[in-house]
């Protein structure tokens, strides 16, 4: 999220991607770059959400699978067309795999709805947890509905389970 | 967190105060200009250290490097302030600051008064020492036996004499109290010191009547009392001197520890030739010479072979390529001065703590090495510099005793050899004690007294190094707990190095570390495995080897923890690459008997520390040097890979570590025994000597040595022709001489022979052979049937040549009157025996044998089948094998002996194994009888003799009540 002091007339850019037909976004300060898909190596023994690794200029990253992160299901092979590399201020050297990354969107603080924080008692299985970790909004722009994501949290998501065996 | 630019000045002040350091131990023995060259050098390090703390605003660094620059401005000024004391107030004060640099960002908030009082006192002005007399002497000291008379203590609560476990001290100190007013220093801290040494027991103060209120006494007040500590006479009086100088006499100065010039500062070279560029630099460098690698190699794909041009345009690229590749790996490089600068403050306070006299010296500090390796190596060789003056290095008392001069030198050297650097850690001390070794290895039950006796010198010395293996008397706060010498065995080997240890009792010990230069390169084997590529280090590789059905020499067989290949003798566990990975162990055979893929299969024998093991991979590509790249923090948890690396098509391989295959796999490993000898019960490997010998004809023959009696020396006039054979008289007695195929060739009457006497032969016969070549021990399993040949064992291929086996009992059978021996087995023909056996080639042998003689015959190849045949048949009797997998035969026969049904059973141990040893150990599990590979006619009188003799089963249900 932006660092500066958010108000209701703060405006801030996210770069948006699809996940099949819904939208999510991460601030664009926190993307290094967009990156054509690249061939992964997969790590096996390593949590579902890791798809593997992949090589851009000779630096190694780690590809995270959104899906498994956000909808609880894996995506398939054919449905990875882009990289989103994020900085190392966000996490270690890794990227988020996507079907197609979006535009970029100015949205505005008075534009996000924050959930608030869960008061009941309703045992959400560990996927549904993960997600509502990682979603920390919802914009309404005029024809779309996007999901809001906190990418700090997107690789210690992904290795949740290993943490806590 | 720091910034960027206030890191650069925290890796700056890291550098000048491991100068400083340096210095100040310099310092110690240096005078004149020297000394006041080095301390303007800290003089200017710590003035540095302070203006970048200013700088960043960071006060308590600031304050404390002031004080220190205080110090060294005053101990400019006067060269009487440079003692012991001044040192070791500004090796606190140095420590105290790195410890702040080390939490910069809570440093402001740190207590830092106590060492900044140390600093003051050490400007508080203090006379001459050539005007006051030293402000405490120590008059006497002498261990006692016993406690005064005149001790206030009582006798009955100390144990005193030459029997008690910690000895007294009887000491009478002066102490000129005046002094003391100058000095700064109180009776009660020197009553301190010296309580720190043991426990005052008695004592009493003789003081000359004086009016303490007016002033203090002339003469001085003596202090006698008696102490009990845990010190040896030297290192007590050492202590108790350096509390209270003995007047006259020099002080044990701590030896000053010499570094080679090359490596005077933690840069390890001038100033002015260096610049300071961060790791993460060097390896972004690292990656892009690995990118442009392979664009050259792209490069090459698009340019035809007929375009001259471009041709030597790629050629050109291709060696600045390479060119740059090593260059920028030469900046990992540093010197190994690096680590070994630490070791002079360590072994000097070692020396201190210890009470010893103690020299470091260090050649070739300027060896380079990669960081990565020398990073790891710090934990390492401070465990062994810790180790050597703790235990290696004797006392100053000790060595006098042993005519060794006082001061114990620790040596640390670095060298070159070949594609390694060695690092050794030698010292003159006491040695190490083979028999404490022995005794310690059999107490802990690490090894039993057969293996230590077969172990050889450097095998015995490794041994310090297994887990909680230590000989050390006492443990100290300094070493002896027996938990480093496995950790720095474990560290060096993950480093792809070894550990050689070298010692001679009395006179000192070395340890070489033998280390790759570098870990960023390393050669490998590329593999697939579930369609990937994986790379295995070159270093893990033993062999590769192509298991295929038709190839008997090597065999994929199934235990219930898993496969197990069978490879010459030995046994390995197999584990599948593709299934390791995925399910994180190895499936049993029950799990997956049915969706194994078939055999052939590639298999890599790689080695794991002390494991070893067979890898089935699906495919091997080729052999490449790579570049490793660490993995993901967050991958770090899979101990199965080791790191990663980028291929020649720009792609991702992952590295394997066969370590942490072989701990996911939860398998359980044979020792490493020795390929010669069999000693596990996990190890199948049999062997039998044979005697090589040359027939008259010529041919080779190798005769089981088991077999033998005797060998005579002859010469052929002594053979007599007689009736149609050939006999000689020997030792009285006529001897028929005989050969294999009925035809004897009796060599040139001039010409020297052999006749070989059978052991177990009921007629008096002998073997003529023209040669004894010698003895080899052959291994059974290599031993392969002749068709066609019922006169021989086998054949096995010998030097280079198939030999024959001799079968002596067909040959004595086949040449001559028939022994005398019952002619058939009487009351046991007809018997049914059951034969147990791993190698099939005995099975086959023993299983002959007895069906020619009437037996009824049943075959097993393992224990477990055994037994289940046992469940469902009836025999006389079951011929077992010793030595076999999954189940060996003691094993076997103590199980049959637990059965009510088997429990009369008789059993014959059938082994290669001989000697009163083994026959004891084999009717100690429940055999009846013990028969050694393969003595035909013994092994068929004793399973007649076992049959007949048995009870009859039908009486003894009866008594049992089965």
């Amino acid at each position: 999220m932006p660092k500066t002091t958010p108000t209701e007339s703060t405006v801030d850019l996210y770069c948006s991607f699809w996940l099949g037909d819904l939208c999510f976004a991460v601030p664009s300060t926190a993307v290094r770059e967009v990156h054509a898909a690249a061939p992964l190596t997969p790590v096996p023994g390593a949590p579902s959400a890791v798809r593997g690794y992949v090589n851009l200029r000779g630096q190694l990253f780690l590809v995270l699978d959104p899906s498994e992160l956000l909808l609880g299901a894996p995506s398939s092979a054919g449905q990875i067309a882009e990289l989103i590399v994020f900085r190392p201020e966000v996490g270690e050297a890794f990227a988020i795999s996507v079907g197609q990354v979006g535009e970029m969107l100015p949205i505005a603080q008075a534009q996000i709805h924050v959930p608030k924080a869960r008061t009941d008692d309703v045992d959400l299985s560990v996927a549904a947890q993960r997600s509502e970790c990682l979603i920390v909004g919802h914009a309404t722009l005029d024809s779309l509905l996007v999901t809001l994501v906190e990418p700090q949290r997107l690789l210690p998501a992904a290795f949740a389970d290993t943490a806590r065996d | 967190m720091a910034v960027p630019q206030q890191n650069e000045f925290l890796a700056e002040a890291r550098d000048h105060l491991t100068d400083v350091c340096d210095q100040l131990l310099r310092l110690e023995r240096a005078s004149g200009d020297s000394a006041r060259g080095r301390i303007e050098q800290m003089l200017r390090a710590v003035h540095s250290i302070k203006g970048g703390a200013g700088f960043f605003g960071l006060r308590t660094v600031e304050q404390l490097a002031h004080r220190m620059e205080n110090v060294f401005e005053a101990a400019l000024e006067s060269a009487a302030s440079r003692d012991s004391r001044l040192i070791d107030v500004l090796l606190a004060a140095t420590d105290r600051l790195a410890a702040l640099l080390d939490d910069i960002d809570n440093s402001n908030a740190a207590e830092i008064s106590g060492v900044l009082a140390r600093l003051d006192e050490l400007l508080t002005p203090r006379p001459s020492e050539v005007q006051s007399a030293p402000s405490a002497e120590l008059v006497s000291m002498e261990p006692v036996s016993a406690l005064p008379a005149s001790a206030s203590a009582e006798p009955s609560k100390f144990a005193v004499g030459p029997a008690a476990a910690v000895p007294y001290y009887q000491f009478e100190i002066a102490l000129e109290l005046g002094a003391y007013q100058a000095s700064g220093v109180t009776p009660r801290e020197l009553v301190e010191r010296v309580t720190q040494l043991g426990e005052v027991v008695a004592g009493s103060i003789d003081s000359p009547e004086v009016d303490l209120a007016v002033s203090p006494p002339e003469h001085p007040v003596i202090w006698r009392a008696t102490i009990k500590s845990p010190l040896d006479a030297g290192a007590f009086q050492t202590q108790l001197a350096t509390i209270a100088p003995v007047p006259g006499a020099p002080q044990a100065a701590p030896a000053e520890p010499t570094l080679a010039d090359a490596a005077t500062t933690s840069a390890g070279r001038p100033a002015s030739g260096s610049i300071r560029i961060s790791v993460e630099l060097v390896d972004q460098l690292m990656n892009l010479a690995g990118e442009l690698v392979l664009v050259r190699n792209q490069s090459r794909r698009f340019t035809a072979a007929d375009q001259p041009l471009p041709g030597q345009v790629i050629q050109r690229l291709d060696a600045v390529t390479s060119e740059f590749q090593e260059t920028v790996l030469q900046t990992r490089m540093q010197p190994v001065g690096n680590l070994f600068n630490k070791f002079p403050r360590l072994v000097r306070d070692l020396s201190r703590q210890l009470g010893k006299q103690i020299e470091l010296r260090i050649e070739g500090a300027e060896i380079e090495l990669d960081k990565t390796i020398l990073d790891a190596l710090s934990d390492p060789l401070t465990h062994l510099v810790r180790n050597a003056c703790d235990h290696g290095l004797e006392s100053t008392a000790e060595r006098e005793r042993g005519g060794k001069p006082p001061l114990g030198i620790l040596q640390l050297t670095a060298s070159h050899l070949g594609d390694q650097i060695w690092i050794t850690i030698q010292d003159n001390g006491r040695g190490i004690d083979r028999e404490r070794i022995r005794r310690k290895a059999l107490e802990q039950r690490l090894r039993t007294p057969d293996e230590l006796a077969r172990l050889d010198d450097r095998d015995l010395l490794a041994l310090i190094l297994l887990p909680g293996f230590s000989t050390a008397a006492q443990v100290t706060d300094v070493s002896g707990r027996g938990v480093g010498m496995d950790v720095v065995k474990t560290n060096v080997a993950r480093l792809g190095g070894g550990i050689d240890i070298d010692s001679r009792l009395g006179a000192g010990t070395t340890f070489t570390l033998r280390l790759p230069l570098t870990l960023a390169i390393i050669p490998t084997l590329l593999v697939t495995a579930a369609g990937e590529r994986f790379a295995i280090p070159q270093k893990d590789l033993e062999e590769l080897v192509f298991v295929d059905p038709e190839q008997p020499l090597v065999r994929v067989e199934r235990t219930p923890e898993g496969e197990v290949i069978r490879l010459r003798g030995r046994l390995l566990p197999l584990m599948r690459l593709s299934q390791v990975l995925q399910s994180g162990d190895c499936p049993s055979k029950r799990q997956n008997a049915v969706d194994q893929p078939a055999l052939p299969l590639f298999c890599a024998v790689v080695r794991a520390g002390s494991r070893r093991y067979g890898l089935v991979v699906d495919s091997i590509l080729t052999s490449e040097e790579i570049v490793v790249k660490p993995l993901h923090s967050c991958l770090r948890r899979l101990t199965t890979y080791s790191g990663a690396t980028v291929l020649g098509d720009g792609r991702v391989a992952l590295i394997l570590n066969t370590e942490g295959i072989a701990s996911v796999s939860r398998r359980r490993f044979h020792g490493e025994a020795d390929a010669n000898t069999a000693q596990s019960s996990g190890e199948t490997i049999e062997r039998q000597m044979v005697l090589l010998v040359r027939q008259t004809s010529g041919e080779p023959l190798a005769i089981p040595l088991a077999l033998v009696r005797r060998l005579v020396m002859i010469t052929c006039d002594q053979i007599e022709s007689l009736s149609g054979g050939y006999y000689l008289t020997i030792d009285d007695v006529p001897t028929r001489l005989i050969a294999p195929r009925g035809e004897i060739d009796i060599p040139t009457r001039a010409q020297p022979a052999f006749v070989v006497l059978p052991r177990n032969s009921a007629t008096d016969v002998g073997f003529l052979v023209s040669e004894i070549v010698g003895t080899k021990e052959i291994a059974l399993d290599d031993m392969q049937a002749l068709p066609g040949d019922a006169l021989v064992l086998g054949a096995a291929v010998i030097d280079g040549q198939i030999t024959p086996v001799a079968d002596l009992g067909r040959w004595v059978r086949h040449a001559g009157p028939m022994p005398t021996m019952p002619t058939s087995h009487g009351a046991a023909a007809g018997s049914r025996v059951l034969v147990v056996d791993d190698t099939q080639f005995f099975r086959d042998v023993v299983a002959r044998h007895l069906v020619e003689h009437g037996y009824h015959v049943s075959t097993a190849e393992q224990g477990e089948d055994a037994l289940a045949l046992l469940a469902r048949e009836e025999f006389d009797l079951v011929v077992s094998d010793l030595e076999m997998p999954v189940m060996d035969g003691w094993t076997l026969a103590t199980a049959i002996r637990q059965e009510s049904r088997t429990r009369e059973l008789p059993l014959l141990a059938l082994s290669t194994l001989a000697g009163e040893e083994a026959v004891a150990k084999s009717l100690s599990h429940g055999f009846d009888a013990h028969e050694v590979k393969l003595d035909r006619d013994s092994l068929l009188q004793t399973i007649q003799r076992l049959i007949v003799s048995r009870p009859v089963r039908s009486a003894a249900k009866e008594c049992s009540g089965a």
